[in-house]
């Protein structure tokens, strides 16, 4: 087999799911945000929770076709650069793959009612109803996905000996020891990313768009109307802490998943693990080693506080953890993952710290936490979500390497024997390139040119 | 036995989607002819809602094809790969184009051109896909009369079956002169596609009892629905239509059985496992108590609607 071949499938399955998760987990996050936007408008008579949750409907079905269309290509992709993979996968794991499809369905079709009823319903809760499958659907499709892929960490429910498949048992597939914590942890990260991204966009607004918006008037002499400009500040505001609660909540989560995901690891995946911690050798009272420049498999200048490792590993400082030199060096992940691994809980912890922030200065001085540094700080914590996010999946996909199914299969074994990979791959990078700067500019383009109508009263329009 | 019903499940969704996908590539000749019978607006009206879930029926068959028969997806999976690859990415281009329409307001002739064309490629090269799990190969084929025939005749269909669903949807009885030329094609293109086979491809009608039934099938439906067209009742035509391309679909997967790709591939031997199986079949009977009323409510909030 051609190794370039190999590199390039590689990077080209990297890159689709790079891209893929970006638009995926807005196809999680944004029906949760919406359906709570609409049933706090109906049940609090609300008309700028009914306007966020009608505007954000837009961003929603856009991001939802982008994610459709990266998703059909990473199925296809799947099937035809790994197809030893998927022939075994197939016959344990086809299960999930299948019920995923119907979750998907269940999102799809609602989203088209939901999207285009919003006046089709006498009664309000009838339209909001409608938002509940695609929560539903969208978070069952984010579940059965990532059943698979946690079974590629901790392959379950079957046996495996000279290339045959048997014993199968697909719910134990299913359920493997790896499904809970990688479950919770990637959909918690999406209602969280999903809510830090839209924080983002209104502290931007609030904070910085109206000096732009000024500035663009007084050229113009238009003299800005300032209960209008009130008004508008009031919707972001409202829009900002809603977002901010829903952060909040999921922060916390993300802060409980992610603890039960490290000590996951370290109990069964302990070479990811180890690779992740950078630790060298297997030893007891282990230290945490943060930051550092990895050479020739050594951690050089890292902060090392002692036994915390074994600490927050196992409970206990005197735990021993496992450590590189415990396993064969030709099975040994890329040890860069230690980098994305501290730069996740790097932009994590950022988070946290933002989060926690706002609301202390919300509850206890209120004007500070819309001040500038701290609604700058809030849109920072945007591209943070997403920068964790995609190195938490780094982590996850490149620490299991060289397997593609953990102690199974290899990536080279199960890799097409196709010579033209380097020809057609190429063609989707460039699709995405195309799709990532086509996307946002279609969302800015329809959101400036359709301006927030905070006049209509939804509500007086229907009840009278 | 199993294996009839993971076929069933895979060729059932795919069905599907070749029915709905045939209105949504063919209403893209309304982009670029708006003018021809002043449908444009209606079709981007019956588009958007409907056309996402479309696309979920392809991913649906896709997982069927690779959940119900893992064993055939070594050879497939490696045989298509430089096929698959170009089809994807001119769907790719096909979806960056409904971007662009559907969701910008922008107004670009290129682009519609481009959605035109890219909406007529994908079928033409999605044809040969079937055509190499009926003859295990798709290079060897490609130039031949057997691939042009099939080509026309799923382009002429894909025209027939769009207008004849509008001509329908909208009442408009100015489709019928074009909707006749199409179906002449289609009909045509269709009858020297099953001489081609019959000469080329033996072992695929090899059985005269299939042959013979599914032959007086197709034969009493080009009657009704001649009947119905000259009677101007265009519902039933589309409805015996429809009926018409069921038996015909039916009739090309069910030949080549025992294969799933002709002639090394047997459903048996690449079905998944009995337990595999038992559990998807549950879950395609749950998922369809689901999926089927949820998609007569978007039908009748949007297809449907007076």
């Amino acid at each position: 087999m051609n190794s370039n071949s190999l590199s390039a499938g590689r990077v080209f399955m990297g890159d689709s799911l790079g891209f893929h998760i970006l638009f995926a987990l807005f196809g999680v996050g944004i029906p949760l945000l919406i359906s709570l936007a609409e049933l706090i408008a109906i049940t609090r008579k609300d008309n700028d929770f009914f306007v966020m949750a009608k505007r954000w409907s837009f961003a929603m079905a856009t991001l939802f076709v982008v994610g459709a269309v990266s998703g059909m290509i990473i199925s296809n992709q799947l099937t035809m650069l790994w197809p030893k993979f998927m022939a075994l996968a197939g016959k344990v794991i086809g299960l999930p793959f299948y019920m995923e499809g119907f979750a998907f369905f269940i999102e799809a079709i609602f989203l088209g009612i939901y999207l285009y009823s919003w006046d089709r319903f006498k009664n309000k809760y009838t339209h909001w109803l409608c938002s509940i499958p695609i929560v539903l659907g969208s978070v069952a499709s984010a579940f059965f996905i990532t059943t698979a892929n946690a079974w590629m960490n901790s392959p379950a429910g079957f046996t495996y000996v000279n290339g045959v498949v048997s014993n199968i048992n697909p719910i134990a597939a299913m359920l493997n020891k790896a499904t809970y914590t990688e479950t919770t942890h990637s959909i918690v990260s999406y209602y969280l990313t999903t809510a830090l991204v839209f924080a983002g966009i209104y502290a931007w607004s609030l904070g910085f768009h109206k000096h732009r918006t000024k500035h663009l008037l007084k050229k113009k002499n238009i003299v800005p109307n300032e209960e209008e400009h009130k008004k508008l500040q009031n919707y972001r505001k409202k829009a900002l802490v809603y977002t901010m609660i829903i952060g909040a909540v999921f922060a916390l989560l993300m802060t409980i998943t992610g603890d039960e995901s490290a000590r996951y690891v370290a109990n069964n995946e302990p070479l990811k693990f180890a690779a992740a911690e950078m630790a060298e050798h297997t030893e007891a009272e282990a230290p945490m080693e943060i930051g550092g420049i990895e050479k020739n498999d050594q951690l050089e200048d890292a902060i090392k506080i002692p036994k915390l490792l074994s600490f927050l590993s196992f409970g206990r400082t005197t735990a021993v953890v496992k450590g590189l030199d415990d396993f064969d060096s030709n099975t040994w992940p890329p040890l860069w993952i230690h980098a994305m691994f501290d730069l996740m809980v790097f932009f994590g912890m950022y988070i946290a710290f933002v989060v926690t922030l706002f609301f202390v200065l919300f509850f206890f001085k209120r004007k500070y936490s819309f001040s500038h540094p701290m609604l700058g700080l809030v849109v920072l914590s945007s591209p943070a979500s997403f920068l964790a996010l995609e190195f938490g999946w780094m982590v996850t996909e490149v620490g299991r390497q060289p397997y593609v199914i953990r102690g199974v299969m290899t990536v080279s074994e199960a890799f097409t024997t196709s010579k033209t990979v380097l020809e057609f791959g190429s063609i989707f990078p460039s699709i995405y390139t195309i799709l990532l700067i086509l996307t946002p500019w279609i969302l800015i383009r329809h959101y400036n040119r359709n301006k927030l109508d905070l006049d209509t009263n939804y509500f007086i329009n229907k009840t009278n | 036995m199993q294996e009839n019903f993971a076929f069933f499940i895979t060729c059932f969704s795919l069905f599907i989607y070749f029915l709905l996908s045939s209105i949504e590539f063919g209403s893209s000749l309304f982009a670029v002819f708006p003018n021809l019978v002043n449908e444009k607006d209606m079709v981007n009206e019956y588009l958007n809602p409907i056309w996402e879930t479309t696309t979920v029926f392809l991913v649906f068959s896709l997982t069927s094809m690779f959940a119900c028969f893992p064993g055939a997806t070594l050879r497939w999976g490696t045989d298509l790969f430089t096929l698959v690859f170009t089809i994807l990415a001119i769907f790719a281009v096909r979806i960056i184009c409904i971007l662009f329409k559907q969701y910008s307001d922008v107004k670009s002739r290129f682009v519609d051109i481009l959605y035109f064309l890219a909406s007529l490629v994908v079928p033409i090269l999605f044809s040969l896909v079937i055509l190499y799990f009926l003859t295990g190969s798709w290079i060897l084929y490609i130039k031949t009369s057997l691939y042009f025939w099939f080509a026309l005749s799923v382009i002429a269909f894909i025209v027939t079956m769009t207008l004849a669903f509008f001509r329908v949807y909208k009442k408009n009885g100015a489709l019928t002169k074009f909707l006749r030329l199409s179906g002449t094609l289609f009909f045509l293109s269709t009858t020297f596609f099953l001489i081609t086979i019959a000469k080329d491809l033996p072992y695929l009608f090899s059985n005269n009892y299939i042959e013979t039934y599914i032959a007086s099938l197709m034969i009493f439906f080009i009657v009704i629905i001649l009947f119905t067209e000259s009677s101007e009742k265009y519902i039933w035509s589309f409805i015996f239509f429809c009926f018409f391309m069921t038996t015909l679909f039916w009739a090309l997967f069910i030949a080549h059985l025992p294969y799933i790709i002709y002639p090394t591939t047997t459903l048996a031997s690449s079905v998944t496992d009995s337990a595999s199986l038992m559990l998807i079949s549950w879950s395609f009977v749950v998922g369809m108590v689901i999926l089927l009323p949820a998609l007569f409510l978007l039908y009748k909030l949007f297809v449907f609607k007076k």
